[in-house]
């Protein structure tokens, strides 16, 4: 069924979500979905995606199975999400259909149009005070069906949670959208990783009052393609984002992380780190744009993309981009694509590791660097997670591990 | 242990050694001093194997094995520890990690067996106090954000862990103040023995006054051209290198 067709069929949506469905089905008519000439999907072809069935999964593709009790986990399948109400009184879970929420949410562009288009119901997830254990969203991707998970996250003021999104299974196509507003003084961590070896085209859209905090490091391990828009708008004096991330491409992999800051307020700031290697076929993608508009002065922006580029037959695009409208800016931006460095991979060899052993160590450095950032709920057990999600993606990787079990 | 022999070393198509020679047996410590540009360097990183030293003639063999032929991680299983001049940072691994990695893959290229966990740490904990690197410094990354002096005791703490049959230190004094240069120097001493060699590459004689050597050998544009004992290492101190180069073109006219 075409895009058309799709949205001609799709149900009215009925109470506070109907205004959304509304707006996203004429943006889409009039803009249709994105192509290989528009500038911001130029190395990433959409053209198989658009063609096939965009219909969403019919409702008996949700989880079958209840979360496991004693975390809080939403689990969401073929777009469609099931949870427990939380023990803690520090986090309310919710249904976007029954009106929580719905003044957040926006349409957004292409791929996240479709979401505000068609989603069935999502979830919201609205903090106060310091929720102590970590939130996860787990979602399953399965074949054969389109999927359009959404989510939105609310923290009040000077609330703190940790989130932890985690993409798996094997999609056929996910568009999911997650909206974060932070209140004054919040501060969210949120991890996310990629590893559905299906399609799966991510819009994060965060919006920050004053003095909030947000710490994002995304983990991109599959994905065919694996896309996401990472967007944060600094409107508050003070707030701050910190955006790590951490890819790695093999085989017939592509991942592709197009990330935006917009600074509106003054005294925010901003620093990307994106890490990742390529190697194979596959193909890494890193778009950094940092915007600094008008009034936002005293602001810090920061953008950094190194990459390691291991076989010849393997690409890399990187385009960091800052766009300054004020005087007063502390700014810096940079990108490198290159091989390990060779001193470090002498020295390594002259103790005694032959030059593979060498080779995975200083890899798993490079990239291990930005696993060690990772802080909030729960910090060290997320970043062993994080640690083994990374060994299992690199060769060598299990030696590597074993190396520093038990070193402490 | 160590013989070198006519030995020719080429950087990018330059020749550098010309024809070096030199026996270092097992139990001695031997110095190398040198002008800026003899060749100090290029030979520490020749026996080390690294890529772009080409050697062009001349043998180098270590307990009677050709280390020529062998792979940079070859010579280290085989007792050949480079202390370097300019130590690398490693973000991302910490040091114990790295000094595991290394002994590990050394002792299975001899065939024995991995040091358990709590083996490592008794030992790095004891010679970490050999050089007065502090402990958390062993957690730490590679040399990463280290002070000159911390990543010149952390190369002999690597030593010390290592425990090679033949050390060749690399200007391991420079950028060494004097109480660094003597704990470093102290580091070196306590692992002198009856079945060890070093060779201690040096562009002053001041480290020579911490680490006493058995002969000292003067290494002008790629050849040796002198050796003597450590009062060779004083009156080139006090004279400077030109009396040896003259020698060294007299010898060459003669």
């Amino acid at each position: 069924m075409s895009l058309l067709d799709t949205l001609a069929s799709a149900p009215p949506r009925q109470g506070a979500l109907a205004p959304l469905g509304v707006e996203a089905a004429a943006t889409l008519q009039e803009l249709g979905l994105p192509m290989k000439k528009t500038e911001a999907w130029r190395f990433t072809s959409v053209r198989e995606l658009v063609s096939a069935d965009l219909a969403p999964a019919p409702l008996e593709l949700a989880p079958t199975a209840a979360p496991p009790s004693g975390h809080d986990v939403v689990s969401f399948r073929g777009g469609h999400a099931r949870f427990v109400a939380p023990g803690a009184t520090t986090l309310v879970l919710g249904r976007l259909g029954d009106g929580a929420g719905s003044e957040h949410l926006r349409v957004g562009a292409a791929f996240a149009a479709l979401n505000s288009a068609l989603f069935a119901d999502g979830v919201v997830a609205r903090v106060t005070g310091a929720h102590e254990s970590p939130l996860f969203f787990d979602y399953e991707g399965i074949a054969g069906h389109a999927a359009y998970p959404r989510a939105l996250v609310v923290l009040e003021a000077n609330a703190e949670l940790t989130l932890v999104e985690r993409f798996r299974g094997q999609s056929s196509l996910t568009s999911a959208v997650l909206e974060v507003v932070l209140g004054p003084g919040a501060k969210l961590t949120h991890l996310r990783t990629h590893e559905d070896e299906g399609a799966l085209l991510g819009a994060v859209d965060v919006r920050q009052a004053r003095d909030s905090v947000y710490a994002s490091h995304v983990f991109s391990f599959g994905g065919a393609p694996a896309r996401l828009d990472l967007g944060v708008h600094l409107e508050g004096e003070g707030a701050e984002c910190r955006l790590d991330g951490v890819y790695v491409a093999a085989g017939a992999t592509h991942l592709d992380h197009h990330v935006r800051v917009d600074h509106r307020a003054p005294r925010s700031r901003s620093a990307m780190r994106y890490r990742g290697l390529a190697r194979e076929r596959a193909t890494a993608i890193f778009d950094g744009q940092s915007h600094v508009h008008p009034g936002a002065v005293g602001c810090e922006a920061h953008q950094q993309n190194r990459n390691l580029l291991v076989d010849p037959t393997a690409t890399v695009h990187t385009k960091p981009h800052l766009e300054i409208h004020v005087d007063e800016v502390v700014a810096s931006h940079g990108a490198t694509v290159g091989a390990l460095d060779e001193d470090a991979l002498f020295y390594a060899r002259s103790r005694g590791l032959p030059e593979s052993e060498a080779r995975a160590l200083l890899t798993y450095a490079f990239l291990k660097e930005l696993v060690d950032a990772v802080d909030g709920q729960g910090g060290s057990a997320l970043r062993a997670a994080m640690r083994d999600a990374l060994l299992s993606q690199l060769p060598g990787g299990e030696a590597l591990g074993a190396l520093e079990e038990e070193l402490s | 242990m160590l013989s070198i022999h006519d030995l020719h070393v080429s950087v990018g198509g330059t020749p550098i050694l010309k024809g070096l020679t030199l026996e270092l047996p097992a139990g001695q410590v031997h110095a190398v001093m040198g002008p800026n540009g003899a060749g100090k360097s290029t030979l520490s990183y020749a026996l080390g194997g690294r890529p772009g030293y080409e050697v062009t003639a001349g043998s180098v063999t270590l307990d009677g094995q050709d280390l020529l032929a062998m792979d940079v991680d070859e010579r280290a299983a085989a007792g050949l520890f480079l202390g370097f001049q300019y130590p690398v940072a490693i973000p991302g691994v910490s040091n114990l990690h790295f000094i595991r990695a290394a002994l590990n893959a050394q002792r299975k290229a001899r065939g024995e067996a991995e040091l358990s966990a709590a083996d490592l740490m008794r030992r790095a904990r004891e010679k970490a106090k050999l050089v007065e690197l502090p402990a958390e410094l062993l957690k730490r990354a590679v040399n990463d954000g280290f002070s000159g002096g911390e990543k010149k005791r952390n190369e002999i703490f690597q030593m010390a862990m290592i425990e090679p049959r033949l050390a060749i230190l690399d200007e391991t004094d420079s950028g060494l103040d004097i109480d660094a240069l003597r704990v470093v120097a102290g580091g070196v001493n306590a692992l002198r023995g009856p079945d060890r060699a070093m060779l201690v590459i040096t562009h002053y004689q001041r480290l020579l006054d911490h680490i006493v050597p058995d002969v000292v050998h003067v290494l002008v544009d790629g050849r040796i051209v002198e050796s003597g004992d450590k009062d060779l290492a004083l009156r080139l101190e006090r004279e400077g290198y030109e009396s040896a180069r003259t020698e060294a073109q007299r010898e060459v006219r003669a």
